[in-house]
C-alpha cells in the first residue's frame, strides 16, 4: 500500500482536490436537507426572513396517522414486491447472456438496456396505452381471443401494475449489475462440484448460490433504495390507484396543489430515507467487500464456459422476447406511433392522419437545438467529472493507507441516499446566494448532476482490485511520478470499468429531469425538461417526436456500450 | 484402472474444426501414476477432462475400473463417477472454510455419511496434507500452496478410484514446486491410488510419473517409462522435449559390414563411429545429452568419438558447470560436468562421446523444426 | 339602381366607415396616446424584457405578438409550474431577473404576500378599473372555465353531467378522468357556492365511490384511447385547443360554474421597468388579449367582454364562482384540503 509519503506534491495536489470535491458535491445537498428539515413554518421558504428553527416538521412526520396506516404499509408492499419482481427479470436475462448460448446475446444486450434511454412518465404512458382496463392493446387482444368482457384482465392501475412496471423500467440496471457479478465466477467451482460428486442442483445451491450471493445482494440492496427513491411510476400509475408511497409524499409536499413548496416538509420526510440508505448502504459495502475477496481468491484468466440450453432455447427466447417487447419495443412502437400519427388510433387511422408536422415543428424550435446542445454537454461533462472523481476516490480507498479513505468510502456512498430534488434544491440555494455567476447557467446543471458518485467510485474500487500492486510498484522503480504511472499505467488498464461507469453516466444524464427542472433557466433548458414541460402542456405528438429523437440519438451509444459494460474486467 | 481407447475430439474454430485429440489410447494400471506430457494445445487437457466427463467425446470410449462410462452410446455424467480431481486454479470455494471444503464431497454422498466418520475422514486427510491446525479457517485467507493442499485433500477424501490432477504443480513458485512434488509424490504412493496427471513441465512428469505418454498435436508420440523416454527418444520432438539436448546436423558417410556407420557432422569436420540403422548419404540429426558427455584437456586414448573444441562460457550451477563449447559448427554445444580447476574460458577442450548414449534421427522425419525446453 | 338600395347602401358604407373609425380611434386610443409613447421610447432604450408564466404555452405566443405592435424589443420568456419559488428566492438573493409576472390569482398570492410587486396606472392602455386588482398590482388579462370533457366518439352532449354533483353518480363511476392539479382547485371554487363542508364531503365521496383515475398526466390520451371517456375538471381553452388538433372531443360547462381569473404582474425591481409596463399593459388590452384567444383559446369572461359565453355568465341565468382577491385565500385554503383528500394525504 502506497504510504502517504512516496507521494510527491502533485501526487497530492491531485487526490487532495478530488476528495475536495467529492465531499463539497456531497456536502451542499446534505446540508441543505439538514436546515430546511428544521425551518419553518411551512408556508416561508428555508431561508426567508421569518422562518424560524422549529422540530413542527419532524412532529408532524411522527404524528401523522395516514403516514402509518396507508402510506408506510403501500411503500413496503411496493418496494419488496419491485425487488422481487425485478430481481426475478434481472437475474434471469442476466443467467441467459452471461452463462448459457442464448443466440444473439449482443442484440439482446442492447434491448435490455433500452428502457434506460427513455424518460419514465413516456414509459407509463406507454404502458397505460398497452395495459390500461378499459382499453389497453393487450387488453383489447386478449378479450378478443378469449372472448372475454372488460374490463381488464391486465389493470394496470393495481398494486400489481405498477410493481410490474416499476419492475420492467428498473429490470435494465439490476441486469447490468447481476451480469458483471455473473461474469466473475470461476466455472471451475462449479466443476470441482461435480468432481466431488455433487449433482447440478446440489452444486448450484451449495456452491453456485452462496459463491454469487454477496455479488448479488449488494445489487439488491441497491436497488430497494432506489426503488424507495422513485416516484414518477407511482405518481402516475399508483395515485389512479391509491396506491400511497412514500415518495409521493415528498412530492406532494414539493409541488403543492396551492401555495409554495413545503420545503421544510419534504426534508423532514426526507431524513428518514437518508437513515435508511445510510444503513443499508453500509451493509452494501461489507457485502460488496466479502464478494470482492472472493472474486480475488479465484483468480483471473480463466475461459468462461457456457451452458448449452438444448430444448430449453425456445422458453429462454420466449421469455427474453417478452421482456424485450414489454419493456422496450411496444413502448417505442407508441412513441414512434404517436409522433406520427397524433392521436389517431391504430386500428382507425388512415394515412391521411401521418404527418411529419411535429418533427418540423421541433426542428424548427430554437428551444429544441439549444436543448440538445445543453444536454449532450451537462450529459458529457457531468460523467468525465464523476468519473474522475470516481476513480480518484477508488485509488485513495483500495491502495493508499490514509486513515481519511474509511470518510471517503462513507460519502461517497452516502450519495445514493439524498433525493435527486433535495441535491437541486441545495444547489440551487448556494448559487443564489453566492457572487459566482453560475445560478440559470449550464454550469449548476453540470454541478448538480455531479454529486451522484457511488456507483463510479464502485466500479473503481473493483478495478483497482483486479490491477496487481506491482504494476504500480514497476512504474515507480522505473522512475515514474505518481501522476505518470496513472496517466501510462492505471487509466489505460482501468479503462474497461472506467468506460462502463462513464456510458451510465451518460444515459442517466440525458435522461435526468428532477434536477434541471428545479433549476431551470432560459439558458440551460435540456431535452428532458422540454420533453415534460411539452408532455404537461398536452402537446402529444410534439412530446413523443421529441422523446423518439432522444431515444434515437443515444441508441448508438448503448451498441457501443455493449462492447465495454459487457467486457471482462482485465482477464482478457 | 483406466481403459482409454480411440478417443477424439474437435473444436469449431474460425478456420473450420480442429481436432485438438486424434485417436488416442493409453491404459492406466492400477496404482500407477500416468502423466500426459506435452506443450501448450496438444490436446492433454481435453483427454483429462474427457476422462473426468466435464466434456464429451466425439469418439471413443471410456473405462473406469472396468466400467464404462464413456463411449458412443452412454456417458455417465462427472458427479456418478468415481473420481478425485485437482484443478490447475484449485477450485477452493472462497465461501466454506477448510474443513467445510474438504468434507463436501462426503457431505454431498448419497447415502449420507454419518458426522462423526465425516469429521474423522477429514481429519485423516487434513494431517496427511499437513493441514490439520487450520480446519477452521476461511479460504480466502489461504496462500497458493496451502490452497494447492486443500485441492488434493478434497480430492481424496472419499477414496476415489481415480485421481486427476490438471497442471498440479505449474501455479507454484519455484521453490514451492520443488518441495510439492516430493510431498505429492510420496503422497500418492502412500495411499496408493490410481493417479493420472497432465503437465507441460517434463521434470514433474518424469519424477512423479511411473509412465509418461509425451503427446503433440492431438496425438501420443511416444510412450514408456521415464528412463526409457528419456534415455531412447523415438523422435526428434521426444528428445527435444525431455529434457536439454544438444542437436547435431550431420550425414552419413559410409557403412560397414558390423552395423556401423561414420557420421560426418556439418561444420567442424568432425566424425563420429556409432552403430546405427541409417544408410550411406542419408542426413541425419545427432542427439546429445549435456550430461552424457565428458569434458577434459587433454586428447582421449581412443580419439574415434571425440570432439575438439574451446569452452566459450561457463555458468556455475553449485554441483555442476554447465560449459558451452564451440566446436567449429553453428551452435555451441553444451556440457554438464563437475567443476574442474582447470577448465575455464578460452581452454582448448576434448569432449568425449559415449557410443550408447547417442540417439540419431532422419532428418526428414523428426520434427525438426518443433523446439522443446 | 333603386333609391331605397342607394340609401341603405350608403347607410351601410357610413356605419362601416363609421365602425372603422370608431375601431381605429380605439385602437388609436391607447397606443398612440403620448404616455404609451414616451413608454415605448424608453423601453426600446431598454431593449429587453422578460416574462414568466406557469405553463410554456401561456407565454410562448407572446414575443411574436408583442413584436407586432412594439417592435425592437426581445422579449424572453420562461414556462415552468414552480415560479413562484422562483421568483421569490431570487428576489431574497437580490438577483432580479423577472419583469412581467403572468399567473391566476391563487398562484400570484405568495407573491403578493412578499410585497415583490409594484402597482402601475393601467389606464393608460385603455384598461376598465374593473379589471384592476391589488390596488393596481395586476391587470386582468384572460379567464377560464372549468368543464366537463368528454370523447365525442363514446358519448353524447347529453350524457354529460350538468351539475357537479352529477359526478357522483353510478353511470359516471370507473369511467372519468381528473387532474391532480386541477379538480382540487375545482372544489375550491365549488366550496364557495357549496359551503366547505359539503364541498370536502364531495372530495370525500369522489375518493370514496366515484373510481375517477387521478392523475398528472394529460388526460387527452386516456380520453384518445377510449380508457376513460370523461375528463371532470378541465380547462376550457385547452380543450378547445386540442379538439382543434383532431382530438375527437367535446365539452359542457356544469353548473355552479367556476371561473378561474389571470392577470399580469410588474416586480417591483423589475431590470427592464418600461418595457415591463409595456408588455403588461398590451397583454391586459384589447389587443392583447384577441393575440392570446388566437394562439391559445384561452378568452376573457370579464365584465367588458364581447364574447357570447362571458354574456351569458354575467347575465344572471347561471350560477356563476367568481375568482376575486377577496374570495382569493379562503379558496386557497380549500383546495389545499380538497387535495389532500383527494390524494389520499389525509381523510
Amino acid at each position: 500500500m502506497r504510504k502517504l509519503d512516496n507521494l510527491d506534491v502533485t501526487a497530492k495536489l491531485v487526490l487532495a482536490v478530488g476528495a475536495g470535491a467529492a465531499i463539497y458535491l456531497i456536502a451542499v445537498p446534505l446540508a441543505m436537507l439538514l436546515f430546511a428539515a428544521f425551518r419553518g413554518p411551512g408556508d416561508y421558504l428555508p431561508f426567508e426572513p421569518g422562518a424560524r428553527w422549529t422540530l413542527q416538521h419532524i412532529r408532524a412526520l411522527f404524528t401523522d396517522p395516514v403516514i402509518y396506516t396507508r402510506i408506510l404499509p403501500d411503500t413496503f408492499i411496493f418496494v419488496a414486491g419491485t425487488v422481487v419482481v425485478v430481481f426475478a427479470i434481472g437475474f434471469g436475462l442476466a443467467w441467459l447472456i452471461e452463462r448459457t448460448d442464448l443466440p444473439g446475446r449482443e442484440i439482446w444486450f442492447a434491448f435490455i438496456l433500452f428502457p434506460l434511454l427513455v424518460p419514465t412518465p413516456v414509459l407509463a404512458i406507454a404502458w397505460i396505452f398497452l395495459m390500461g382496463p378499459n382499453a389497453g392493446w393487450l387488453n383489447l387482444a386478449i378479450r378478443a381471443t378469449l372472448g372475454l368482457d372488460g374490463p381488464g384482465p391486465i389493470d394496470i392501475f393495481s398494486m400489481g401494475g405498477l410493481i410490474l412496471c416499476q419492475a420492467l423500467a428498473s429490470a435494465p440496471f439490476v441486469f447490468l449489475l447481476l451480469s458483471a457479478t455473473l461474469r466473475t465466477m470461476d466455472p471451475a467451482l462449479e466443476e470441482a462440484s461435480g468432481t466431488s460428486g455433487a449433482s447440478a442442483s446440489t452444486t448450484f445451491c451449495r456452491v453456485t448460490l452462496p459463491v454469487l450471493l454477496p455479488g448479488v445482494l449488494a445489487p439488491l440492496i441497491l436497488i430497494t433504495l432506489i426503488t424507495a427513491e422513485q416516484f414518477e411510476l407511482p405518481l402516475i400509475i399508483g395515485l389512479p390507484a391509491k396506491i400511497n408511497v412514500f415518495s409521493y409524499r415528498i412530492y406532494f409536499e414539493l409541488n403543492p396543489l396551492s401555495g409554495l413548496p413545503n420545503y421544510g416538509a419534504a426534508a423532514a420526510l426526507s431524513l428518514p430515507f437518508v437513515v435508511l440508505g445510510v444503513l443499508l448502504l453500509l451493509l452494501y459495502n461489507r457485502l460488496i467487500k466479502r464478494a470482492d475477496s472472493f472474486v480475488t481468491m479465484t483468480g483471473r484468466g480463466y475461459r468462461q464456459r457456457r451452458l448449452p440450453l438444448g430444448a430449453w432455447r425456445i422458453p429462454a427466447l420466449a421469455l427474453a422476447t417478452l421482456y424485450v417487447a414489454l419493456a422496450a419495443v411496444l413502448p417505442a412502437a407508441v412513441l414512434l406511433w404517436t409522433s406520427l400519427f397524433g392521436y389517431a388510433l391504430p386500428l382507425s387511422a388512415t394515412a391521411a392522419d401521418f404527418s411529419l408536422e411535429a418533427y418540423r415543428q421541433l426542428f424548427a424550435n430554437r428551444a429544441f437545438w439549444l436543448g440538445l446542445r445543453n444536454t449532450f454537454l451537462v450529459a458529457l461533462a457531468s460523467a468525465l467529472i464523476v468519473t474522475a472523481i470516481g476513480a480518484l476516490l477508488g485509488w485513495i480507498i483500495s491502495r493508499s493507507q490514509l486513515r481519511f479513505r474509511h470518510v471517503l468510502d462513507f460519502v461517497s456512498v452516502l450519495s445514493v441516499g439524498i433525493p435527486a430534488v433535495i441535491a437541486a434544491l441545495g444547489v440551487m440555494l448556494l448559487y443564489l446566494s453566492l457572487p459566482i455567476g453560475l445560478y440559470g447557467s449550464v454550469g449548476i446543471l453540470i454541478i448538480a448532476y455531479s454529486y451522484r458518485f457511488a456507483t463510479t467510485t464502485r466500479l473503481a474500487r473493483a478495478g483497482f482490485l483486479q490491477i496487481h500492486r506491482e504494476l504500480e510498484e514497476a512504474s515507480a522503480a522505473s522512475g515514474a511520478r505518481w501522476i505518470a504511472t496513472l496517466r501510462r499505467v492505471l487509466i489505460p488498464l482501468m479503462l474497461p470499468a472506467l468506460s462502463a461507469g462513464f456510458i451510465l453516466l451518460f444515459i442517466v444524464g440525458v435522461r435526468e429531469f428532477t434536477m434541471p427542472l428545479v433549476l431551470y433557466s432560459q439558458d440551460n433548458v435540456v431535452l428532458s425538461v422540454l420533453l415534460w414541460q411539452l408532455f404537461q402542456s398536452g402537446q402529444p405528438a410534439l412530446s413523443a417526436a421529441l422523446a423518439s429523437i432522444i431515444v434515437a440519438v443515444v441508441l448508438p451509444v448503448i451498441f457501443v456500450a455493449r462492447r465495454t459494460l459487457a467486457r471482462r474486467t482485465l482477464a482478457e | 484402472m483406466l481403459t482409454v481407447k480411440g478417443l477424439s475430439k474437435s473444436f469449431p474454430t474460425i478456420e473450420g474444426a480442429v481436432r485438438a485429440v486424434d485417436g488416442v489410447a493409453f491404459c492406466v494400471a492400477q496404482g500407477q501414476c500416468y502423466a500426459l506430457l506435452g506443450p501448450s494445445g496438444c490436446g492433454k487437457t481435453t483427454i483429462l477432462r474427457c476422462v473426468a466427463g466435464l466434456e464429451r467425446a466425439d469418439e471413443g470410449s471410456i473405462a473406469i475400473g472396468g466400467r464404462v462410462v464413456s463411449d458412443e452410446d452412454s456417458f455417465v455424467p462427472v458427479h456418478e463417477r468415481s473420481i478425485g480431481m485437482v484443478f490447475q486454479s484449485y477450485a477452493i470455494w472462497p465461501h466454506l472454510d477448510v474443513f467445510d471444503n474438504v468434507a463436501y464431497p462426503l457431505e454431498v454422498e448419497r447415502p449420507r455419511v454419518a458426522r462423526a466418520e465425516i469429521e474423522k475422514r477429514v481429519g485423516d486427510v487434513l494431517a496427511l496434507v499437513g493441514l490439520q491446525t487450520m480446519a477452521r479457517r476461511p479460504a480466502t485467507r489461504l496462500s497458493g500452496g496451502q490452497q494447492q493442499r486443500v485441492a488434493l485433500a478434497r480430492a481424496i477424501v472419499r477414496r476415489p478410484s481415480l485421481l486427476l490432477l490438471d497442471e498440479p504443480l505449474s501455479n507454484l513458485d519455484a521453490r514451492l514446486r520443488d518441495s510439492m512434488r516430493r510431498e505429492l509424490s510420496m503422497l500418492i504412493r502412500q495411499i496408493g491410488v490410481t493417479a493420472l496427471f497432465v503437465t507441460h513441465d517434463q521434470v514433474e512428469a518424469l519424477s512423479l510419473a511411473d509412465r509418461v505418454a509425451v503427446m503433440d498435436q492431438g496425438r501420443i508420440v511416444q510412450e514408456g517409462a521415464p528412463a526409457d523416454i528419456y534415455q531412447r527418444p523415438k523422435s526428434l520432438f521426444v528428445a527435444r522435449f525431455l529434457g536439454a539436448a544438444n542437436v547435431l546436423a550431420g550425414r552419413v558417410e559410409e557403412r560397414d559390414c558390423q552395423g556401423r556407420v561414420r557420421i560426418a557432422l556439418d561444420g567442424g569436420g568432425h566424425r563420429l563411429t556409432l552403430v546405427a540403422q541409417h544408410r550411406p548419404g542419408a542426413r541425419v540429426d545427432v542427439v546429445l545429452r549435456p550430461e552424457d558427455l565428458m569434458l577434459s584437456a587433454l586428447a582421449p586414448a581412443d580419439e574415434r568419438n571425440a570432439i575438439s573444441g574451446r569452452i566459450v562460457a561457463l555458468a556455475f550451477q553449485g554441483s555442476s558447470v554447465e560449459y558451452e563449447v564451440d566446436v567449429g559448427g553453428s551452435a555451441l554445444l553444451r556440457v554438464l560436468a563437475r567443476p574442474q580447476a582447470d577448465l575455464s574460458r578460452g581452454t582448448p577442450v576434448w569432449i568425449g562421446i559415449d557410443a550408447r548414449r547417442v540417439a540419431i534421427f532422419d532428418r526428414a522425419e523428426g520434427s525438426v523444426a518443433v523446439d522443446s525446453v | 339602381m333603386a333609391p331605397w338600395l342607394r340609401r341603405a347602401a350608403t347607410v351601410c358604407g357610413a356605419g362601416a366607415v363609421a365602425m372603422m373609425l370608431m375601431s381605429g380611434a380605439a385602437f388609436a386610443q391607447w397606443q398612440d396616446r403620448a404616455k404609451v409613447t414616451e413608454l415605448y421610447a424608453a423601453a426600446k432604450k431598454e431593449g429587453q424584457v422578460i416574462i414568466w408564466g406557469t405553463q410554456r404555452r401561456e407565454v410562448d405566443w407572446i414575443p411574436a405578438a408583442f413584436g407586432k405592435l412594439f417592435s425592437g424589443i426581445d422579449v424572453q420568456f420562461l414556462g415552468d409550474n414552480d415560479i413562484a419559488v422562483k421568483a421569490i428566492a431570487e428576489a431574497r438573493a437580490g438577483r432580479h431577473q423577472l419583469d412581467v409576472y403572468q399567473s391566476s390569482l391563487t398562484g400570484i398570492l405568495p407573491v403578493v404576500q412578499r410585497d415583490l410587486l409594484t402597482n402601475v396606472d393601467w389606464s393608460a392602455f385603455g384598461i376598465d378599473a374593473r379589471n384592476i386588482a391589488f390596488d393596481g398590482r395586476m391587470a386582468y388579462t384572460s379567464n377560464i372555465v372549468y368543464t366537463a370533457a368528454y370523447n365525442n366518439k363514446l358519448a353524447k352532449d347529453a350524457d354529460a353531467p350538468k351539475n357537479w354533483m352529477d359526478v357522483l353518480d353510478e353511470r359516471y363511476k370507473g369511467k372519468g378522468a381528473s387532474s391532480t392539479f386541477l379538480l382540487p382547485r375545482l372544489i375550491g371554487g365549488l366550496g364557495l357556492a357549496w359551503g366547505e363542508d359539503k364541498a370536502l364531503q364531495f372530495a370525500r365521496d369522489i375518493v370514496a365511490k366515484a373510481n375517477l383515475l387521478l392523475t398528472r398526466a394529460p388526460r387527452e390520451s386516456l380520453l384518445q384511447s377510449g380508457e376513460r371517456v370523461y375528463a371532470f375538471g378541465e380547462i376550457d381553452s385547452l380543450i378547445r385547443a386540442v379538439a382543434a388538433e383532431g382530438l375527437p372531443v367535446s365539452q359542457v360547462v356544469p353548473e355552479p360554474v367556476v371561473v378561474g381569473q389571470f392577470g399580469a404582474t410588474i416586480m417591483k425591481n423589475a431590470p427592464h421597468p418600461n418595457a415591463a409596463r409595456l408588455l403588461a399593459g398590451f397583454l391586459a388590452s384589447a389587443e392583447g388579449k384577441a393575440a392570446r384567444l388566437q394562439a391559445t383559446s384561452q378568452a376573457d369572461y370579464g365584465p367588458t367582454s364581447d364574447n357570447e359565453f362571458a354574456k351569458a355568465l354575467h347575465s344572471g341565468r347561471m350560477q356563476v364562482v367568481w375568482d376575486r382577491p377577496d374570495n382569493m385565500v379562503a379558496r386557497e385554503a380549500l383546495f389545499g384540503r380538497a387535495a389532500a383528500i383527494l390524494t389520499g394525504q389525509s381523510r
